[in-house]
Formats: C-alpha cells, sequence, structure tokens
C-alpha cells in the first residue's frame, strides 16, 4: 500500500470514530434531510422567507432600480447561504470515509492489495448521484445569480422559486403523486407532440403561401397548432384556406380529448395515492406524539372506550387490520392506522416505540385469541410493557395472565359484582355513583407524590389539607393503602394521595404541591 | 331488606350475578326460557324453573314479599329482555326490577319499560377501562370499599329523631374524628337522593331522616353507629 492510501485510511477510520466529527454531520444531516427531526421545520421556514423575498427583490428589480443593499443581499448573502447549504448536502449525502474502510476491509479480507483507485471510483460515484440529482441541479442554479456580471445567470434566480419544492413537504407529496402516471403521460405527450407536428405542417403547407394568411413561418404553425390544442386559442393566427380550417377542426377536437385525459390522469393519481398520502401524514403524526395509549383493535368495546378517552382529551392510537372498521374509525375521527396489531414488524413499520411513546396498550380485539397473540407480540418486544385486555370467555382468563396482561376486564364478572349494589346500601352506593359519574363537579381524584412534591412535604401534616374543602381519603403506599392518615404519616416516592372534592380545587391543589419550592 | 334473588336468563352475567348473592346467602331463583338453560343451572346446582315469556307472572307475587324481592332480567336479545321487563313491571308496580343491556339505546328503552336501574354492559365496561388507566388508584380503593371482603367498608346510617347528631352543622361535627371514619356526605331523604358531599364546602344543617355516607374500618364503624344512635339527652 502506498504512503498516501495508508494516511487516507487511517484519516478515514480516524474519522469514523471521531464522535464530534459524526455527532456534527449527523446534526446536519437531522437538519437538512430528517422529515422526524423536530427543529428541520424552522430550518425550512427560513431558507422559503430567503427564497420568497429574493423573488420578491426580482420582481421589483424589472420596473424600478434596486438599492444597493438589495443586491448585495440578494446576489451575495443569499447566494453565500445556499452555496453553504448546498455543499453541506453534498457533504451529509454519503460517507467518503466509510467507503475507503469498506473497500479496505473487502480488500483485506479477500488478501489483496488495497485499491484505491477503485475505493475512491465508488466514492465519487455515490457523490455523483447527489450532484445530478434534480434537486441538487435546482440547488446550483440558484447559487448562479452569484456571478451576476454574467448578465444572463441573473434570469437563473428564479430557480429560486423552485427551490421552494424543497422544504414543502405538500409540494414534494404532489409531485410524487403525478410521478406514479409516469407512463399515462408519456403517452398523452406522444400522442400530442404528434398532433401538434401533423397539424403544424399541414397548416404550413395550407397557409404559408397564402396572402390573406398570418401564418408564414414553420415557427408560426407550431405555435399556432399548440395555441389550438391547449384549446386557448389566441386568436392571433387564424386558418383562412378551406384545408386549414379543416386541420383546425381536427385539432380542436384532440385538444378537448388531451384535456380530459390529463384532468383525469392526475384525478386517478391522486384517488389512488389518497390512502398513501393520509398514511404517512398518520405516521408522521404519531411519531411527533410523545406518549399515547394505544388500542389494538376497533371492536364495539373498543368504539366507546375510544370516544371517552377523547373526551377526556386523552392522547391514543388504534391499530386496526380489516378495511371495514378502519373506515368506522376514520369517519369518528379517530387516530387509526390499518395494521395487523400482532405482528412485530407493524410497529417498526409505523414508527412507533413502544418503550418511549406508549403509556399501556389496551387488547381489545374479537376474541381471545387474538388478545392472547396480540398481547404476546407486545411482550416479545417490550417485556415491562403495561397492558389492559378486555376477556371473552372466563376459561380464557389463565391464558391472557400467563400472556403477561397486568389488567383483565371481563364484562361478565363487572356487572356479576356490580349487581350487589342493588341490594345493600344504595344511598351509599349512590353517593359513590355521582363521584365516579363525574356528573357534578365533586370528583375523586388521586395524586401521585414526585420528587417536586417531596421536596417540600415530607408528612401528611405538611400537605396541609383542609379537611372541608378537600377530603384526603387516604395513601397508597406500596401496594397498602392507608386509611384516613394520621399527621405523622411520612410520604414516600411514587406514593399515591386518593382525595375527594371539587374540581378546581383538586386542580389547584395539586398545582399548588408542584409548584412550591424549598 | 333484600332476600330472594330472582334472576332471568342464565348466561355468563347471570352466572355471575348468582355466584356472587349466592356468596352474601341470599335465596337465588332462576327462571329460563329453554331446556338447555334449565339444564345447565340445574347442574350447577341453582333452584331453576322453566317459564314463558308471555307468563302472566302470577307465582311471584304467591310465593316472594315483593318488598323482599330485586329481579334481575339477564336475557341475551335486548326485545327480549325489554317485554320481561315491561311484563313484570305491568304486574307488580312495587317490584325492584334491574336489566341488563347491551347498549346505552336499550337501556334507554329498558328504563322506559319500567325497569329501577338500566345497566348498559358495553358502556360499563368501557368506563372500567378508561377508569383503570385514568386513576388506577381510584378504581382500586372503589373496588376495595365497594366489593372486595376488606376491613374498610362504606356504610349509610339515617339520622332518627333525637340523635346527638340531630341539628348540628355537617361542618362542626366533630364525632367521626374519635372513630378514624369520614363522613363522604350527607343525603337529604333516604332513597331521593340529593347530596351534599362534606367537600362541597357547604355547612348543611344535618335533621332526623337524613342519611349519613361514611367510610371507615367495620369495627370503628360500629361503634360510631352506636354513638350517633345515642339521643342527645342520654349518656351511654
Amino acid at each position: 500500500m502506498s504512503f498516501l492510501s495508508k494516511r487516507f485510511v487511517d484519516f478515514s477510520y480516524f474519522l469514523q470514530a471521531s464522535s464530534s466529527y459524526q455527532g456534527t454531520k449527523h446534526f446536519f444531516y437531522s437538519l437538512l434531510e430528517d422529515q422526524s427531526y423536530p427543529y428541520k421545520k424552522y430550518f425550512d421556514y427560513f431558507m422559503m422567507l430567503l427564497i420568497l423575498s429574493s423573488v420578491m427583490l426580482l420582481i421589483r428589480g424589472v420596473k424600478y432600480p434596486l438599492h444597493e443593499y438589495a443586491i448585495i443581499y440578494n446576489d451575495y448573502i443569499i447566494s453565500i447561504i445556499f452555496m453553504f447549504e448546498y455543499t453541506l448536502r453534498f457533504w451529509v449525502h454519503s460517507s467518503v470515509s466509510k467507503g475507503m474502510i469498506s473497500q479496505y476491509e473487502k480488500d483485506e479480507l479477500l488478501g489483496r492489495e488495497f485499491r484505491f483507485s477503485r475505493a475512491i471510483q465508488k466514492v465519487l460515484a455515490e457523490k455523483w448521484k447527489y450532484i445530478s440529482s434534480v434537486f441538487a441541479i435546482i440547488d446550483l442554479l440558484a447559487i448562479m445569480p452569484f456571478f451576476h456580471e454574467l448578465r444572463i445567470l441573473r434570469l437563473f434566480i428564479l430557480f429560486r422559486a423552485f427551490k421552494i419544492f424543497r422544504y414543502t413537504k405538500s409540494l414534494q407529496q404532489f409531485a410524487q403523486v403525478l410521478a406514479t402516471k409516469k407512463f399515462e403521460f408519456f403517452t398523452l405527450m406522444v400522442f400530442a407532440s404528434v398532433m401538434i407536428s401533423v397539424s403544424a405542417v399541414l397548416i404550413y403547407v395550407a397557409e404559408a403561401n397564402n396572402e390573406n394568411s398570418a401564418i408564414d413561418t414553420i415557427f408560426e404553425a407550431f405555435y399556432w397548432s399548440f395555441v389550438t390544442l391547449s384549446t386557448v386559442g389566441y386568436g392571433d393566427f387564424v386558418p383562412v384556406t378551406d384545408l386549414g380550417r379543416v386541420v383546425a377542426m381536427i385539432i380542436i377536437v384532440s385538444g378537448v380529448a388531451v384535456l380530459a385525459f390529463t384532468t383525469s390522469i392526475v384525478v386517478s393519481a391522486f384517488t389512488e395515492q389518497l390512502d398513501g398520502i393520509k398514511e404517512q401524514k398518520m405516521i408522521s403524526d404519531i411519531s411527533k406524539m410523545k406518549h399515547f395509549y394505544l388500542i389494538c383493535g376497533y371492536s364495539e368495546i373498543a368504539m366507546i372506550v375510544t370516544k371517552r378517552l377523547q373526551k377526556d382529551g386523552l392522547p391514543f392510537v388504534v391499530l386496526e387490520k380489516s378495511a371495514e372498521r378502519m373506515v368506522m374509525a376514520t369517519k369518528a375521527k379517530i387516530p387509526v392506522i390499518m395494521a395487523d396489531p400482532s405482528k412485530q414488524e407493524t410497529y417498526e413499520t409505523y414508527g412507533i416505540n413502544l418503550k418511549k411513546q406508549v403509556i399501556s396498550v389496551l387488547c381489545l380485539e374479537e376474541s381471545d385469541v387474538k388478545n392472547i397473540y396480540t398481547a404476546l407480540t407486545i411482550r416479545a418486544i417490550h417485556s415491562e410493557m403495561k397492558m389492559l385486555s378486555y376477556l371473552h370467555e372466563g376459561k380464557n382468563r389463565k391464558k391472557l395472565s400467563l400472556a403477561g396482561v397486568n389488567t383483565i376486564i371481563y364484562p361478565q364478572e363487572l356487572l356479576g359484582v356490580i349487581a350487589k349494589e342493588f341490594t345493600g346500601k344504595p344511598v351509599a352506593f349512590d353517593a359513590i355513583h355521582v363521584l365516579r359519574s363525574q356528573s357534578t363537579n365533586i370528583i375523586m381524584e388521586e395524586i401521585l407524590i414526585d420528587e417536586r412534591i417531596l421536596n417540600t412535604k415530607k408528612t401528611v401534616k405538611e400537605l396541609g389539607i383542609d379537611m372541608r374543602k378537600l377530603i384526603l381519603i387516604g395513601v397508597y403506599q406500596q401496594g397498602e393503602f392507608l386509611f384516613n392518615p394520621s399527621k405523622e404519616v411520612a410520604l414516600g416516592l411514587g406514593d399515591t394521595l386518593v382525595v375527594i372534592g371539587l374540581d378546581i380545587i383538586i386542580e389547584e391543589y395539586s398545582l399548588n404541591l408542584h409548584k412550591a419550592k424549598k | 331488606m333484600i332476600k330472594e334473588v330472582l334472576i332471568f336468563g342464565y348466561n355468563e352475567y347471570a352466572k355471575e350475578i348468582a355466584a356472587n348473592f349466592e356468596h352474601d346467602k341470599f335465596n337465588v331463583y332462576i327462571y329460563v326460557l329453554t331446556e338447555g338453560d334449565l339444564n345447565s343451572a340445574h347442574n350447577d346446582g341453582h333452584k331453576v324453573e322453566l317459564v314463558e315469556l308471555d307468563d302472566e307472572w302470577l307465582d311471584i307475587g304467591k310465593n316472594f314479599q315483593l318488598e323482599e324481592v330485586i329481579a334481575f332480567c339477564s336475557l341475551n336479545d335486548d326485545a327480549q329482555n325489554v317485554f320481561l321487563t315491561i311484563s313484570l313491571r305491568a304486574e307488580y308496580k312495587e317490584l325492584h326490577i334491574v336489566s341488563l343491556a347491551t347498549s346505552k339505546d336499550s337501556a334507554d328503552k329498558l328504563r322506559l319499560a319500567g325497569a329501577n336501574k338500566a345497566i348498559p354492559k358495553l358502556e360499563t365496561t368501557a368506563n372500567a377501562i378508561v377508569e383503570s388507566l385514568e386513576k388506577p388508584a381510584v378504581v382500586e380503593f372503589m373496588t376495595d370499599i365497594l366489593y372486595n371482603e376488606k376491613d374498610l367498608k362504606l356504610a349509610e346510617y339515617i339520622i332518627k329523631k333525637g340523635s346527638i347528631l340531630d341539628g348540628e352543622y355537617l361542618h362542626e361535627v366533630e364525632l367521626h374524628k374519635t372513630f378514624d371514619i369520614i363522613i363522604l356526605a350527607i343525603a337529604d331523604k333516604e332513597l331521593e337522593a340529593e347530596f351534599t358531599f362534606t367537600a362541597q364546602g357547604h355547612n348543611h344543617q344535618i335533621d332526623e331522616g337524613d342519611v349519613l355516607v361514611v367510610m371507615g374500618r367495620e369495627m370503628n364503624l360500629e361503634k360510631f353507629k352506636d354513638a350517633i344512635e345515642t339521643t342527645s339527652g342520654e349518656k351511654k
């Protein structure tokens, strides 16, 4: 290995291992290319602002002389910023050091001499992919006004307008949707080109030598064909001979057909892609959610549960496999993804991070078999996940708990115990129901003792609960319930207070507990 | 005081209801519409009778004291349940009827048909699910105090004439503190539950006939009960 190539490989390893270099590169990559990076949008807004101001200056410059500073801003400042951006994108597009190392290691493995030129070739090929991409070309042209001495290059400011595409997702989506109909557009273009060419030649033959006709050159003939086919028909060129008029009639009819065909292609492209676009939007929305409940299956019970969660303003996402129920969920304006909750790949595809985002999982599918299968899938991904499941048949209870479900809801059992209420203490039960149903502003609420509260409040006495306005029923301490605790009871991290009071009083009390600083 | 429990239908809900009441030593009678249900209820050791939906239900009036009976309508079909409820109500004005409904809509119909209480199965379950997510500690506490056989209990006491609390103001009562008891609410008159919750802040004057809803340990509750039954003049 030559001295130079050895240096290169050494340096590549150094760069790959350098955390500050990789960190910086990753930061710029996220800022420029990663749609899920939260600060990317601010960068995009900033670039759009530059573009808009530049185009506005171009428009103003047509009729009025621009101020010196405006010219400096437009020709130098913006161009330099764009140049930086272009260079950064070039940098983050692929990794030279990685390419070097991979070639080096491959050659080492095969026991042959390190081929430096081949490595360079591969690295350059990767970079060329960036340079030759449509967006990169537009970026480059948008920098051109920097060389404003070349008057023609001033027009390239217009390319800055095209740059807008890079920063607006919806415009990119629009282009992507149309790109799915490449073949149809191509066919249409061939048809239109043939029609324009044939009719241009015909009209030229028919009219060029006629003194009354305005069409004199083949360019004028093409221009007339184009304007007529597009159904615009300015009327600056009009056929005067019979042959010319026959050609006009044919091209008008084809023009209508071309227009209708174009419209239908665009419409069908959007109808076909609509679901995909919506799904993309949903995925990006979900990735932005910090915490949510994950509901597996949109069954009858799930419909009511989601309605309640919606009413209480709690975040959740539903996974539903069947298209029919998916439509029902969409109609109810519920965040739903059409996916099988019992498949591990679902969580990867839709970027659902069980560990970080999901508070708990609710298995509300149509059958116990499905619930058990889903519960096991979730357990396999995240062993600590909190899970609640609906139990359809009592005999499957054990299986659900074996699958790792923490809370099992069995409606028959639930109603069985509720039924007992109607025999014993009707008034007492009614009082509890009033508290539970939240139909009045008196509620039973829980307050979790966190570090913030513990900083200032160490005992029940320090909580300062006035039993006339707020009743402290008890404290859950390590799974034990201390009813009506005495003032001396010490509080611990993770304890939960159970209180009864007016909702506004509880809210304010809880806020004050957290606010109080040492 | 309820002693007899009549359950109509024999599905999983009915089984759970029956099991709960039998556990608490109530007399449970099951009425079924099919031979199949008759056999399975019989095999499970229940007192069971085969009936028809358009019966006139005259036996109930003959065999039971109506004020000691509670009837649960738990037929699988909502329409049948409505028909059963309305038939029972037509015959017996004072019978306490609780009906199970699939959804809230059917529950409304059952109430119109004369059920004292209609429980929508789906909504009740959904509420339980959401509650257990939002307030797990509250749910655990409520389940314990309402249904589980723990020391902590919910109780209601009617204030009798001359009770030590008669005429007292809610916020001035100190008696419960001696017994480690929490006064949750007070209802103006039995069953027509117009509640004043202690935490609402109104200083309600306690009168004869008011119902006090309290929470505490079983032993303390007993003592508290004895104490409030003491008339203001006498000493125990």
